[in-house]
């Protein structure tokens, strides 16, 4: 009865110890070491009734199996088709990183006016020589390029439209690559895209994205989407047309877009007729040069040639 | 002395319910397990030699407590006060028929469950305290079982 009553005593020791103090913290991890071999016999049972379930289940496990290896073929049919996507992807992303520069300098303008002469197709803006609006700056809305700044004046600007026949802009087909220009056709509506290869890879509704090349247009920017494409046997070039991403004479607000990447307007640059960016391209591109512009050519000179050295 | 004799017996009983305690049942189903515990030692300390019963206690409390996760010494003293009541009235429950000390083993039962709940409440374990009571309903009918397996060889044989 005595030990029984120490042992009681030396229980409720133990119990307030370790109510209180952490101090037998190195016993309670000993007794669980000791333990473990029952906690493992006590575990054992819970394993072979999953074991027991797994034999149960070896049917629907076949059923999931075979479920399993259909869906493997498919996808490694699919994984077959990630390697073109990877190519496409990667030059997208440098697209759009380059778009990403580029956004960070930009100023929206207001339309002040718009010109439905089909030879005059311009926008004059709000932004001039004060913003450090210059000449050849790219003009995009929410949908894509609308055009480039000819004239700069010290508080509007005035810029031409991509689908004015003397603007040309140099392109590139999103799903190829494939470097080429597309110069507007005066209808107000479409481009064309004159000067391709009898064998180009390119089809209907491929996007056209603007390409730095030339050095005025930033790299990225929905252009126009291809529309109809003409060939005539025997013709040395296929025609392409193409209708712009931007929504042309329906946009209050554009946006103007300062290209890092450019050259720097010199005044060689300005005194030509912005139709000569597209020519200069042309030969980049090695195809031959688009008709000279006849029109609009002695305002871009007066007016550009100060803008020029404005920014 | 021949309690050395005993003891694997002792130990191997101990361990086989410290198992069946450890075991991992559902809820609803722990609820029903007999305190296989106190079982096997109340029944060992009528029958058998009753030197070790105290420190094997003693130690299988120990056990339970780091397992369950509860402040060392609470299912040793739960433990050891119904075996000292056991061993204090042992001769006279040897006298006195199966059923008779089968209902003293109820209140020792009681007792445990009791000690249980004070002791959970008091050290501030959030635990089921029914969970306490509950296996005494199971252990009960068990208990006369024990005992009667736990009867020892006549002592003819012993000495043989």
């Amino acid at each position: 009865m005595r030990r029984a009553l120490a042992l009681i005593v030396l229980s409720i020791a133990v119990l307030v110890v370790d109510l209180r103090t952490d101090a037998l913290d190195p016993l309670r991890s000993s007794i669980m070491r000791a333990a473990y071999p029952l906690l493992w016999v006590a575990e054992q049972p819970a394993h072979t009734h999953r074991f027991f379930e797994f034999l149960a289940l070896r049917a629907d496990e076949l059923d999931a199996y075979e479920q399993l290896q259909r869906t493997h073929l498919r996808l490694l049919g699919r994984v077959q088709r990630i390697e073109a996507l990877e190519a496409e992807n990667r030059r997208l992303r440098a697209l759009l990183s380059s778009t990403d520069v580029l956004e960070a300098r930009a100023l929206v303008a207001e339309v002040l006016a718009a010109s439905q002469d089909p030879y005059q197709q311009r926008l004059t803006l709000n932004r001039g020589s004060l913003h450090g609006v210059y000449r050849g700056q790219a003009v995009i809305d929410a949908r894509g390029v609308l055009g480039q700044i000819v004239q700069v004046h010290r508080q509007t600007a005035s810029a031409l439209l991509i689908t004015d026949p003397d603007h040309g802009i140099p392109v590139e087909v999103n799903r190829t690559g494939l470097q080429t220009i597309a110069v507007g056709r005066g209808d107000g509506q479409a481009l064309s895209l004159p000067y391709l290869p009898g064998n180009a890879d390119i089809q209907v509704d491929d996007l056209l994205v603007s390409s730095s090349l030339g050095g005025r247009f930033p790299s990225g920017y929905p252009v126009a989407r291809v529309l109809e494409l003409r060939y005539e046997p025997g013709d040395s070039f296929m025609e392409a047309i193409a209708l712009p991403e931007a929504r042309v004479n329906q946009s209050r607000q554009v946006l103007l877009l300062w290209n890092d990447d450019a050259r720097p307007a010199s005044n060689d640059d300005a005194t030509t007729n912005p139709s000569t960016k597209p020519v200069n391209s042309t030969e980049d591109a090695g195809a031959p040069a688009p008709p000279p512009a006849e029109n609009a050519s002695g305002d871009a000179t007066e007016d550009g040639a100060p803008a020029g050295d404005s920014p | 002395m021949i309690w050395w004799r005993e003891l694997p017996l002792l130990v191997a009983l101990t361990l086989i319910a410290l198992v069946l305690k450890l075991l991992p049942v559902p809820l609803p189903v722990d609820a029903l397990r007999p305190h296989w515990l106190l079982l096997v030692l109340t029944a060992w300390t009528l029958r058998r030699e009753t030197y070790l019963v105290l420190p094997m206690a003693m130690a299988s409390g120990l056990v339970l407590d780091a397992t369950r996760g509860v402040t060392l010494g609470l299912h040793c003293v739960a433990l050891l006060v119904p075996l000292a009541l056991m061993l204090h009235w042992r001769s006279l429950l040897r006298a006195i028929p199966l059923w008779q000390s089968t209902l003293v083993a109820a209140a020792l039962f009681a007792v445990y469950a009791g000690l249980l709940s004070l002791l959970d409440t008091m050290t501030g374990e959030h635990s089921q305290l029914s969970a306490h009571w509950w296996p005494i309903l199971f252990s009960v009918p068990l208990w006369p079982i024990f005992v009667l397996l736990l009867r020892p060889r006549p002592v003819a044989q012993q000495t043989a």
